[in-house]
């Protein structure tokens, strides 16, 4: 994709980097969930989930997405797995935890990012990107 | 704006339409994947990998579904959560108004815990506007857009519509649950429906020919019907009334009775009842029909003296009952057109008024030295028709004559009994109708059709009673509200505006409300179950179509199962250098206002 180039070079919003504002969404959607008290935040929250993963959904299902077959494949799984989940509980008394869950994971997920190793230099991505 | 469109689904359907081919492929595979095969790759099962790569292009279309369903699941479960509140805050007023009652509240007391409960459903009807839909407003306007929410049901592009506008709304505020106006000193509608009974045929005051049926205006001034009845069943059945009743209808019943022989002693013995049979055989005429049963029951009763009964039926056009002791001619003559005569000086003949119409003609066949009967055979009619017949049938004394006259048709006799069930049957009817259209209706002991609620307007002279022969409408019986009887009703209807001395009006009333919110809960209750199908349908799709790589091919993947496969995921993701949505993650902030 022609955004692929300019992507790890262009500072996001705010400063953070994209793992960092994937950890932001998935802790602000989880102060949702814990949060909620009453049906109308309770449902509100749930929306965000759904649309939260639905956006995740659709990246990771573009070509563009260069996140390994397995990866990618666990998390189209986990993310239509919480869109269902969010519009059942929606609709009916089911517990937040497994969402709530499900998205502590992948906060600490993109943290041990952030502690692992440096990723290769983002012309080496852009070379593959391109060549790709 | 909120980020979906609101009802159109013509995108999730064109999504839904490609993903039917998809469901076609995997119904190949369905073996495979209920078994919960593991297709960990291409090697463990070409076939469900090359399909699964296939359907890599649907993920977004699959996606765009489940945004649809989301929407639908928060504007439905907005709708229920308010619909919950409305419910219970019904079922307060109305503890309250009963404690009230009984507790002597102040009617100023009682009318301001009213106001604020209708504040409040108000409110709570208000507030459950999600993304620009509010199932139970009843309107649109302050932030509602829309009143009606259309849900995708199967990859037919099938919908299934919850509230709707107008008169379809699933409207729950005070107004729309009828509670407008609603005081301690409300008044309920009496339409006084008159007694049924086999007597009177089942007309009882009611006009027979209700027509269209019973129609409540709510709005004398709009003349705005409030409860469309379904008429035709309510027409039907009154319809079915007036085709049963008959001019002269008379039951007839033969008895014979064998008292104990011992003198001085009258027990009832094997009392006998036969009801004759031929009565529903127009092919012979009643006093035929009266003697032969005669003849059979006098038979039985007295071993030996049928001839005697039989020969006083054959003598002549007059026949009749004879005195077997006697034999001296007739008790009672019957001619053959079934007028009855009791013989002047026959001892053993009597005549008895049974009360109800009914008039039982008895004969002793048999006496003991005491001259109390030990046999005797009688003709009950029972007259369940024509109220001139049971007055003349009741007036017979010894020696008169009474007239049976055409009363002796069995089918008229039947279609009597029937219309008296029918015209119950079309009243329960009326009343279920009354009560869904959110009137709270019922009908007492003495056939008063009582209703209130639905913002029926009661004000307006008590007692008010209006003939209505030829009218097609009884309207204006007070200024505002308005009874009517469509059709062409005959008879006269008794319609009574009643003001109750405590609140039972007003508890009638939150009555008829919370049937009304029950309606509404019931089609949300729908509503729920239809999304859910749609997302557990969705959700064997999405997992067939993620199942590639390490993943187990779960019809619909349990909780438990996406708690292990995201703690697997975490693992990867963790010696990834790459976010999950590493094209355009900062979009996900807008999510959450950022």
């Amino acid at each position: 994709m022609q955004r692929t180039a300019s992507y790890f070079r262009t500072p996001q919003i705010g400063g953070a980097t994209p793992r960092e504002t994937e950890i932001l969404a998935f802790g602000l959607c989880n102060d949702r969930l814990t949060k909620a008290t009453t049906p109308r935040e309770r449902i509100e929250a749930l929306g965000k989930t759904q649309q939260l993963w639905s956006l995740l959904v659709k990246d990771l299902a573009s070509d563009g997405n260069r996140l390994p077959e397995e990866l990618k494949r666990n998390l189209l799984g986990l993310g239509f797995w919480a869109m269902g989940y969010a519009t059942k509980a929606a609709l009916q008394n089911l517990p937040l935890e497994p969402l709530v869950n499900v998205h502590r994971d992948m906060i600490d997920g993109l943290r041990a990012q952030a502690r692992a190793p440096a990723p290769p230099p983002a012309e080496t991505w852009c070379e593959r990107s391109v060549t790709a | 704006m909120s980020l979906f469109s609101v009802n159109t689904n013509l995108g999730a359907m064109a999504a839904l339409k490609s993903l039917e081919q998809t469901q076609n492929m995997l119904t190949n595979t369905q073996n495979q994947i209920s078994t919960g095969l593991k297709v960990s790759s291409a090697a463990d099962s070409p076939a469900v990998y090359a399909i699964t790569q296939a359907m890599d292009g649907q993920i977004a279309g699959l996606s765009a579904v489940s945004d649809n369903l989301s929407f639908a699941a928060q504007v439905v479960g907005t709708a229920s959560a308010s619909t919950q509140n409305i419910s219970s805050t019904l079922s307060t007023l109305k503890q309250t108004l009963t404690l009230g009652q009984t507790q002597g509240l102040s009617q100023t007391q009682m009318n301001d815990t009213i106001t604020a409960a209708l504040q409040q459903i108000d409110s709570f009807a208000n507030s459950a506007t999600m993304n620009g839909v509010n199932l139970v407003a009843g309107a649109t306007g302050n932030g509602v857009t829309d009143t009606q929410l259309n849900v995708l049901t199967d990859t037919q592009g099938d919908q299934f519509a919850v509230g709707g506008s107008g008169a379809q709304a699933m409207n729950a505020t005070s107004t729309g649950l009828g509670l407008s106006g609603l005081s301690v000193t409300s008044n309920d509608v009496q339409l006084a429906l008159g007694t049924d009974s086999a007597a009177n045929n089942g007309t009882a005051a009611v006009p027979a020919t209700l027509g269209s049926g019973l129609v409540l205006v709510a709005d004398g001034t709009s003349g705005v019907a409030a409860a469309a009845l379904p008429t035709g069943q309510v027409a039907s059945g009154l319809a079915a009334t007036a085709a049963g009743q008959a001019t002269n209808n008379t039951a007839v019943t033969l008895q014979t009775t064998n008292f104990g022989a011992t003198n001085g002693t009258q027990t009832a013995q094997n009392p006998g009842q036969q009801t004759v049979a031929m009565l529903t055989d127009g092919s012979l005429t009643a006093t035929q029909d009266i003697m032969n049963e005669l003849n059979n029951l006098a038979s039985v009763a007295t071993g030996g003296t049928a001839a005697t009964v039989a020969a006083a039926a054959v003598a002549g056009s007059a026949a009749g009952i004879a005195d077997s002791t006697a034999g001296t001619g007739s008790a009672f003559t019957i001619n053959s057109s079934g007028q009855i005569t009791l013989v002047a000086g026959q001892t053993n003949g009597s005549i008895t008024d049974l009360g109800n119409g009914s008039t039982q003609y008895t004969y002793v066949l048999q006496r003991d030295g005491d001259n109390n009967p030990i046999q005797e055979v009688s003709v009950i009619a029972a007259n369940v028709g024509n109220t001139s017949n049971v007055s003349t049938l009741q007036s017979l004394t010894s020696g008169s004559t009474g007239t049976l006259a055409t009363a002796l048709d069995g089918s008229q006799a039947t279609n009597n009994t029937a219309a008296v069930a029918t015209r119950q049957a079309a009243i329960g009817v009326l009343t279920s109708a009354l009560n869904a259209a959110g009137f709270n209706a019922s009908v007492d002991a003495n056939n008063n059709l009582t209703v209130s609620g639905n913002n029926l307007d009661t004000t307006g002279p008590a007692g008010a009673t209006t003939a209505v022969a030829g009218q097609a409408t009884v309207s204006n019986l007070w200024a505002g509200g308005a009874v009517t009887v469509a059709g062409a009703p005959t008879a006269t209807a008794t319609i009574i505006g009643v003001q109750q001395a405590d609140a039972s009006a007003a508890i009638s009333n939150v009555d008829a409300a919370i049937t009304k919110l029950g309606t509404i809960s019931s089609a949300i209750g729908t509503a729920t179950q239809h999304i859910t199908g749609m997302q557990t349908f969705t959700s064997s799709l999405s997992s067939a179509l993620t199942a590639g790589v390490g993943a187990l091919t779960d019809a619909d993947m349990a909780t438990e199962s996406a708690q292990l496969q995201s703690l697997q995921t975490k693992q990867q993701l963790g010696i990834q250098a790459l976010s999950i949505a590493n094209q355009q993650p900062q979009v996900l902030l807008k999510l959450f206002g950022g």
